[in-house]
């Protein structure tokens, strides 16, 4: 550590990596996975068979910027559609039918087979009462699962009031979303890529001795050092998880695909470290213009990672719940794109009770030129919190939500 | 020592801690040496000092030379097929952006005063825009500039140049608004994070009022109609406006009716009753703790910057607000990783390593890169185990090549105090001091540990 030959490779960390293509290239690069459907049905079944319920691993995907849900699982022959949407609506002949007159998107070929497996639920028309279109807003109240309060999300309270360590909620991921942070606990924070402490074991007690409680600490310095701390313990259990010499972590040319994620918490669940939950996010589904092509590919990248993940995890209960803050105006706008809107489709894969649910938010009763909330999605976490965690839902998302049994 | 003098260097030694708290924030803090010359006439003066920075040119900073620029081929490229000619201007582009994102970071590590670089950031953390969607980085730069350049100044023009901005009518689709087919991305952010705040609070105030909106959806539909007309000019990257293409039909705007335009959507928002105390708690949360626009601080500060729009006369009473100086404001932000980064390059006066950018990429704050509109998050949100890794990496690696000599040649037993000086902290806990102790013997150890320390992370 004294060596002052440290190659430059230490300063660029996991980073470097990753390669700066991402970085500093253009961004929207496709990453489509077409060779991952072809072998998507030979994962074995882990649908609702033979496991307990409440003691699975919930992998939650945020579509981050209003993912278009009636462009996602979508009533494509409803001529309401077909007017409202213009040259955005879908050519019904490339979607891939589902049943009661719903089809997905073209590109969403891996959740088709889902679908065909029972792997697949949709949950029609979920937002919420103080639904505003502000993603900021929506984004805190999906997180925090309480509208009066942003300050601390619904999975970190299930860690306030959890023993577990600092494994308990894994965010794949650069920073620390809402979801994670409790009051006294938070989830840890993984990037893609591996795992050790820099500098090796040289700066391993001082840092604990840091880390140590202070009382006269001021609270963020109190955050820092308990950072520090919850570093030392991750890297003992997570490093040898993740930095295994095959590279089959590592990214190379783009720095965070929802693949590379995602593979990044299958190797995680392979180990047994005793997570219940991760969070991973994919952006840029804020489409107000020229939306058909981006949204293509943000939902090939979806799907292809969500099948491929789901295959590396096979004979593992796991379920895989997809949201995002609120969905898209009814109404393409005239720039190809559609504004914000309210209500949206949640997709859940994996373990899971498949199907539809919720009621489908009628086209001819529109609110404010927008789809209605028929499903409050605090019923879905709910359903989640009690299916998947094993948790009283009413302790996490309130009692005013009936939880929804969607798995 | 009489008892006089033992006064006065005791009020010294407060009097110094507070400008060193000043720069921090100000600024990205000061080398010791620095710091003394700075803090030699009192707090006060050293405010004025800051001040008064903030509007003279600097020459350190402007010693570094833009990135070049290739926009006309760029253009010409992406109006061709030629996929070998898109390749290659795609690879300009990387560079360009590469290019712009060290050329800041120099600026930040070179300014001789930095104040006028650390308000440019928070602008343009405020009016968040990134080369994500902005496929030309010279259009980034353009707004880099107008942002630099009235950044100081007054809010309302800060607006109206940026309303007009290139790079903004990109990113929030302006460029596409056009009578009949209004898009309200600008408009909406315009008034939600840029100068109205968010119109439904998401809590009650202590009385258990939700207050009256100050903008409904009606507004956000009416700005955009308002706005509708400006696009960029591709052959000079500025905002211009095409009459037929502006919706000339009366709109009603927070509370107004006529046939409005930009000017008057800048001027009504900016002459609202909510703003001043959403732009002030932003400054606020920046410069001195975090707060909302009812803190009452905040509404105290707001008073004043409504009446003037004035952010230098702002920046004055914010610093000189006896709450500024607090013990609880001192402790209460955790530095950014662009903060860290070029704080810590500053104190050990080192330049930019290469992969500086890629550690910050990592660590989740690209200048020129923020995630969405709303900017980047705050404090806790910094404080993660990989975040955590990322800064010991840093950190290991910069006191592997930094000079050391002045702490090598200083005395074991008196090095804990050296890295405080070094740095610029005036005071370890109990536990980092034992921490910092215990690692004495090796200056290089002793570097890194401080640097990733709760004292360095949030003084």
């Amino acid at each position: 550590m004294s060596d002052p030959k440290i190659s430059r490779r230490h300063f660029l960390g996991g980073a470097a990596v990753l390669g700066g293509t991402a970085l500093m290239g253009c961004s929207g690069t496709p990453h489509a996975s077409d060779a991952a459907i072809a072998s998507s049905t030979s994962g074995s079944l882990t649908g609702s068979t033979g496991r307990a319920k409440g003691s699975g691993t919930l992998v939650l995907i945020n579509l981050d910027g209003a993912n278009d849900g009636l462009n996602t699982v979508c009533p494509v022959e409803d001529s309401r559609y077909r007017s409202a949407r213009g040259d955005l609506a879908l050519d019904g002949g490339s979607c891939h039918p589902l049943s009661e007159g719903f089809v997905l998107h073209p590109a969403l070929v891996g959740c088709k087979a889902l679908w065909d497996q029972d792997r697949l639920a949709v949950v029609h028309g979920v937002g919420f009462a103080e639904l505003d279109r502000s993603h900021f807003h929506c984004r805190d109240v999906w997180q925090s699962a309480q509208p009066t309060s942003t300050s601390t999300g619904w999975v970190g309270r299930w860690l306030d009031q959890s023993s577990g360590d600092v494994l308990g909620a894994v965010a794949v991921d650069r920073l620390l979303p809402l979801v994670m942070r409790g009051e006294t606990r938070r989830g840890a924070v993984v990037p893609p890529g591996e795992f050790n402490l820099p500098g090796g074991d040289a700066l391993r007690p001082a840092l604990a001795q840091m880390s140590a409680a202070d009382r006269d600490r001021a609270d963020a310095a109190d955050l820092v050092a308990a950072s520090n701390g919850d570093l030392l313990a991750l890297a003992d259990a997570v490093g040898p998880v993740l930095s295994g010499g095959d590279g089959r972590n590592v990214a190379v040319g783009d720095p965070d695909p929802l693949a590379s994620r995602l593979e990044t918490v299958a190797a995680l669940i392979a180990a047994d470290l005793g997570t219940r939950v991760y969070t991973v996010t994919l952006g840029g589904f804020d489409t107000h213009a020229a939306q058909a092509a981006t949204h293509h590919q943000l939902l090939s990248e979806l799907d292809g990672a969500i099948t491929a993940f789901l295959r590396q995890v096979a004979g593992r209960d796991v379920t895989v719940a997809v949201w995002s803050e609120f969905g898209r105006r009814v109404a393409a706008n005239a720039s190809g794109g559609t504004d914000h809107g309210k209500a949206s489709v949640m997709l859940l894969a994996g373990r899971v009770q498949s199907g539809h649910h919720g009621d489908p938010p009628p086209l001819d009763k529109l609110d404010d030129g927008d789809l209605r909330t028929t499903v409050d999605f605090r019923s879905v976490l709910g359903g989640l919190a009690e299916g998947v965690l094993g948790l009283d839902a009413a302790d996490l998302v309130g009692a005013d939500h009936r939880p929804l049994a969607v798995v | 020592m009489t008892p006089t003098e033992s006064i006065t260097s005791a009020s010294n030694a407060s009097e110094r801690a507070k400008v060193a708290h000043l720069v921090r924030r100000a600024g990205f803090g000061l080398p010791s040496d620095d710091l003394d010359r700075m803090a030699a006439d009192g707090y006060e003066a050293a405010v004025e000092r800051v001040i008064a920075g903030l509007h003279r040119p600097d020459p350190g900073a402007d010693s570094i030379p833009p990135p070049r620029f290739d926009s006309a081929r760029l253009v010409a490229a992406f109006e061709g097929n030629d996929p070998a000619v898109r390749q290659e201007a795609q690879r300009t582009i990387a560079r360009e952006r590469r290019e712009l994102v060290r050329w800041w970071l120099q600026r930040m590590l070179a300014a001789d005063e930095p104040w006028r670089e650390k308000l440019t950031f928070h602008w343009h953390d405020h009016f968040s825009t990134s080369f994500s969607k902005v496929r030309f980085p010279e259009l980034m730069w353009l707004q880099h500039s107008t942002l630099h350049r009235l950044g100081p100044g007054r809010f309302d023009e800060l607006v109206h140049a940026i309303s007009r901005d290139g790079a903004m009518l990109i990113w929030l689709d302006g460029n596409d608004n056009r009578v009949g087919a209004p898009n309200e991305n600008f408009a909406r952010e315009l008034f939600e994070l840029f100068t109205l705040g968010h119109s439904a609070p998401a809590s009650p105030d202590h009385d258990g009022h939700h207050g009256d909106p100050a903008y409904t959806e009606d507004d956000v539909q009416a700005a955009a109609r308002a706005l509708t007309g400006w696009r960029v000019d591709r052959s000079t990257g500025a905002g211009v406006f095409t009459p037929s293409r502006h919706d000339t039909g009366p709109k009603t705007l927070l509370g107004v009716t006529g046939q409005l335009g930009l000017d008057d959507v800048v001027r009504l928002a900016t002459t609202h009753p909510a703003c001043g105390p959403h732009v002030v708690a932003r400054l606020w949360s920046r410069f001195a703790r975090p707060a909302t626009a009812s803190d009452p601080v905040v509404v105290e500060l707001a008073r004043d910057f409504s009446r003037d729009l004035d952010t230098t006369a702002l920046l004055r009473r914010m610093f000189m607000h006896s709450e500024f100086t607090s013990s609880v404001t001192r402790t209460a932000l955790v530095k950014t990783p662009v903060e860290w980064m070029v704080g810590a390059l500053r104190m050990v006066r080192h330049d930019l390593p290469d992969g500086a950018e890629e550690l910050l990429f990592a660590l989740g704050q690209v200048p020129f890169a923020p995630p969405d509109v709303a900017g980047w998050p705050a404090n806790g949100a910094w404080l993660s185990t990989a975040s955590a890794r990322l800064r010991l990496e840093g950190a290991t690696y910069l006191a592997g090549v930094a000079d050391l000599s002045s702490l090598s040649s200083t005395p074991k037993d008196r090095r804990v105090q050296a890295i405080g000086r070094l740095l610029a902290v005036e005071r370890w806990g109990s536990a980092t001091l034992a921490a910092l102790e215990s690692v004495a013997s090796d200056p290089a150890r002793l570097l890194a540990l401080a640097l990733v320390s709760p004292e360095f992370m949030t003084a």
